[in-house]
């Protein structure tokens, strides 16, 4: 994955800064208008909102679709692609559980900065013309909302993601499954959750999906406590979802707790890479911008 | 060691409890809510060295003032080699009567050769007159060396029973020897034949008497003159001048003289009444010389203070009774009246109304339950109440006021009434003798209606049987209910003659109490006061006089054989003798202290230990 250039200015991209800004659609804004104007001077030009028509000619285009206008101005190939034909239908799939609700010292808790992430890439969907959607489910779909890109439909979704409140135990197989079955369209579906249950159902779920045509990027976003495990104190260690409680002595289990950690998302990594989806992990404490790349990295390779 | 209660020791079993909580002490891990305790392993809590070591530390603390507790409670002692051996006790007179010239020295010889020659390595020394005081604890020969030598002769006056109840309480441990060291006057017996265990060998110091000695045995002052008394208790004559001083000036010179044995009366004839304090003194070289000065106080004549309450000045309410008390003969009248409003009464305190004898209340208006508490303690206190029935008089309040139980009930009662004196030997009216009809004269046309309740006693009543004058006692003082007015309006009683005997012999009744002292003896000054003859203020204001108990000028000795014939000797309860022995030494080692001080250490070390 691409790095973003290091002269960008980042300050609207801080959760700290996101976590004090009113309204889901001033930070989705924010962060994206943000993003955007720092990507102009970086290598992403082309995925910006203004070339969003036109795309560089590849060998095996279809030719009707060039644009010869373009050609003659600027001597270089470029596809015109329709509206309909260019636009995606994302599905932002967001996981309200009692464990996303964990925030520790960083400044959101893991639903809101995934809320903000979902909110910024419905913005940033709606500045491309594309059909977003959103679905909040835990251990069953608590709210769901088409992909459209109908006007009003991108507040609808901001003030979904502003009403999200966390749930109970989540259950990502069943609505993947679910989401699998009523995708009757090729589409970008974005998850964006802690997979922190069990991988061995959401695997099977992500792979449905991918077996449907779907492309699909996963966001694990997590607390810099359970990234880093900073306990120092022996503590009772309390299931925010089960109420399951383990007591421990941290400076014993850090080592062991660290490596499951890894071999969770080392599991994820390379199951998910297997059937051609992406795997994006994501500290709640830090910038979303790599999350924003990540996705436009993945939109690009849909169109 | 040992300990006195050690029945306390059982209390150390509480240190258990610490020690049990410290073993079973379950993990107080605080809880933690987390997202990923799927990937986390339990693991047992090890708890550092550092906190292993405070928490021994905390336990050691908690135990620790556990222990001392009980143990200091259990009164620990360590019964040394010196503590159960023979204890000697030197009992030096220090009344007046040693104050002869040499008599002391002499007697400060005795016992110093006492202190010498005593057995075992305890010695106490006690010195007395009418009071013991031990001067020096059972201990060593420098000590009781160090305590006689800061010793010397008093004012007081000799009693053996004091130096032998203090040494039988000093020797409560165990077998003494009392050293008596005295001049054995015999009045010092007056107060009874003391008594001394078998167990305390009794070795008398016989100091002896002086030969000569006069001294001024009374002193009192008349209207023009001041006469004393002298007397020669020596085996020779003697003669001399008796002084009059005031003011440390010398008034008069009078000469006297007394054949052994003698007493004779000096007075001096003065020009005008003598006022303040004086003192006769004579010159006594061979004799005592705190019985050569006599000092009195001339009383000032004070009339009874009266209160009226009700009756300001210038107001009618009170004027007849006011008047009447103020009436008196060649010397003044016979009380000191003042007025008040019962407002400006019920802000006074118990200590103001102190100086009155007796209070008149003519009105309850304005007076609270803080006036009702002065004047229950005025009454408790031995004061003296009239209560005039009157316009401004309410039964109820009268009832609240001096909570009485049950209250009183008046009615109004309209009507020609005339008294009839019911107790005439009751002293307000024996004066009257047969002339008490004449309080038939008074012409009533309003009283009250009482009906008689329990507690009230009837002195006189209305030819109807209505009662008119009731009295009751209430803690020291009594309190006498007129039921009918005193300020002619209510009745014609302020005009008849019979009104100033009856007002002067009711507040003479009631305000009779004993005058107060102005002349002390030395043993029997009040605290705060210094024993030593003179003119001295208390702390009441009053000035007194302070003398020596003439009885100690007398040299009449008792022999020391007679003496220890006339001593009773007591029985020694053995049983206790042990533990009286080891409350002493206990007593005296006083190691409860230093437990309950380390206890304190050890509580502050586990609270500062506890917060790290």
């Amino acid at each position: 994955m691409p790095a973003v250039s290091s002269g960008r200015d980042v300050r609207f991209l801080d959760p700290a800064v996101i976590a004090r800004l009113g309204s889901m659609e001033l930070k989705a804004r924010t962060i994206v208008e943000g993003f955007l104007s720092g990507l102009h001077r970086s290598p992403y030009k082309g995925f910006s909102v203004e070339f969003a028509e036109y795309r560089q000619y590849l060998p095996g285009d279809d030719l009707s679709t060039l644009d010869w206008k373009v050609y003659a101005r600027s001597d270089r190939h470029y596809v015109k692609k329709f509206e309909e034909e260019t636009n995606l239908e994302g599905h932002l799939l967001i996981d309200v559980s009692a464990s996303m609700a964990y925030r520790g010292d960083a400044p959101m808790s893991k639903l809101e900065y995934g809320s903000v992430l979902a909110a910024s890439l419905a913005y940033m969907m709606n500045r491309q013309r594309d059909a977003a959607g959103l679905i909040a489910f835990d251990q069953r779909i608590v709210s769901r909302l088409p992909a459209s890109t109908r006007p009003g439909h991108l507040h609808s979704i901001l003030l979904t993601l502003e009403r999200i409140r966390p749930g109970v135990r989540s259950d990502l197989g069943r609505p993947l499954h679910q989401l699998a079955e009523a995708l009757v369209k090729r589409s970008l579906v974005v998850l964006i959750s802690d997979l922190l249950d069990e991988p061995e159902p959401v695997l099977q779920g992500l792979k449905h999906l991918r077996f449907r045509g779907t492309d699909v990027i996963v966001f694990q976003v997590l607390d810099p406590d359970e990234i880093q495990f900073p306990f120092r104190t022996a503590s009772r260690f309390r299931d925010v979802e089960s109420d399951v409680q383990v007591t421990a002595d941290p400076a014993r289990v850090r080592a062991g707790y660290l490596q499951a950690l890894s071999d969770l998302q080392a599991q994820y990594r390379r199951e998910l890479r297997g059937v051609g989806i992406d795997f994006v992990t994501l500290d709640s404490s830090k910038p979303l911008d790599f999350a924003l790349l990540a996705y436009l990295a993945a939109r690009e390779r849909r169109l | 060691m040992s300990f006195l209660y050690p029945a306390f020791l059982v209390g150390a079993a509480l240190v258990a409890l610490p020690i049990v909580l410290h073993l079973m002490r379950r993990d107080v891990a605080p809880e933690v809510p987390f997202a990923a305790v799927r990937l986390l392993r339990r693991s047992p809590i090890e708890r550092s060295r550092r906190r292993r070591l405070r928490d021994l530390l905390l336990l050691a603390a908690r135990v620790a003032a556990l222990l001392l507790l009980a143990g200091a409670f259990a009164r620990p002692y360590v019964m040394n080699a010196t503590a159960g051996s023979r204890l000697t006790i030197v009992a030096v007179d220090r009344s007046f009567s040693m104050s002869a010239p040499g008599q002391f020295d002499r007697a400060l010889r005795l016992a110093r050769q006492a202190v010498d020659e005593a057995r075992g390595d305890r010695i106490a020394v006690i010195a007395f007159d009418q009071r013991a005081e031990v001067i020096a604890s059972p201990g060593t020969r420098g000590e009781a060396r160090r305590a006689l030598a800061s010793l010397g002769s008093g004012f007081g006056a000799t009693r053996y029973a004091a130096a032998l109840d203090k040494a039988v309480e000093l020797a409560e441990s165990g077998p003494a020897t009392l050293v008596l060291v005295s001049d054995f006057e015999r009045h010092g017996l007056d107060a009874g034949t003391p008594a001394l265990p078998v167990d305390i060998d009794l070795a008398l110091g016989d100091v002896g008497v002086p030969r000569t000695n006069a001294g001024v045995t009374d002193l009192h002052i008349e209207p023009r003159r001041v006469v004393s008394s002298l007397r020669n208790t020596g085996v020779t004559p003697r003669s001399g001048n008796a002084r009059l001083l005031a003011d440390g000036r010398i008034l008069k010179t009078v000469p006297f003289s007394l054949a052994p044995g003698a007493s004779a009366d000096v007075a001096f004839d003065t020009a005008s009444p003598v006022g303040g304090s004086v003192s006769v003194s004579i010159d006594d070289p061979g004799g005592y010389a705190a019985d050569d000065v006599r000092y009195a106080v001339a009383a000032a004549r004070a009339a009874p203070g009266v209160l009226v309450v009700g009756g300001a000045p210038g107001s009618p309410a009170g004027f007849y009774l006011t008047r009447a008390l103020q009436v008196g003969g060649a010397d003044g009248a016979d009380f000191t009246v003042r007025s008040m409003l019962p407002g400006a009464f019920a802000r006074l305190t118990a200590a103001e109304l102190s100086s009155y004898s007796a209070i008149a209340l003519l009105s309850t208006h304005g007076l609270d339950r803080g006036a009702g508490e002065t004047l229950r303690a005025f009454l408790n206190a031995g004061g003296g109440i009239l209560i005039a029935a009157a316009p401004d008089v309410d039964a109820t309040v009268l009832s609240t006021l001096f909570d009485w139980r049950p209250a009183i009930t008046s009615a109004d009662r309209q009507g020609p009434a005339i008294l009839a004196a019911t107790d005439t030997r009751h002293p307000i009216f024996q004066p009257f003798g047969a002339l008490s009809a004449n309080l038939g004269q008074v012409s009533f046309t309003r009283t009250w209606r009482i009906e008689p309740v329990a507690g009230w006693r009837i002195l006189a009543r209305y030819t109807d049987g209505v009662p008119a004058l009731i009295e009751r006692a209430a803690g020291r003082g009594r309190l006498i209910l007129f039921t009918s007015d005193l300020d002619r309006r209510w009745n014609d009683f302020p005009l008849h003659p019979s009104f100033v005997p009856f007002v002067q012999e009711t507040m003479t009744y009631l305000g009779g109490r004993a005058p107060a002292s102005s002349m002390y003896l030395v043993s029997d000054v009040p605290s705060g006061v210094e024993p030593r003859p003179g003119v001295v203020t208390l702390p009441d204001k009053r000035t007194v006089a302070v003398n020596v108990d003439a009885r100690e000028s007398a040299i009449d000795r008792i022999e020391p054989t007679e003496f220890r014939r006339l001593l009773a000797r007591t029985a020694v309860d053995g049983g206790s003798r042990g533990e009286r022995l080891a409350a002493q030494v206990e007593a005296h080692q006083n190691y409860w202290q230093y437990g309950l001080a380390l206890m304190l250490i050890a509580l502050a070390a586990e609270s500062v230990i506890g917060r790290r």
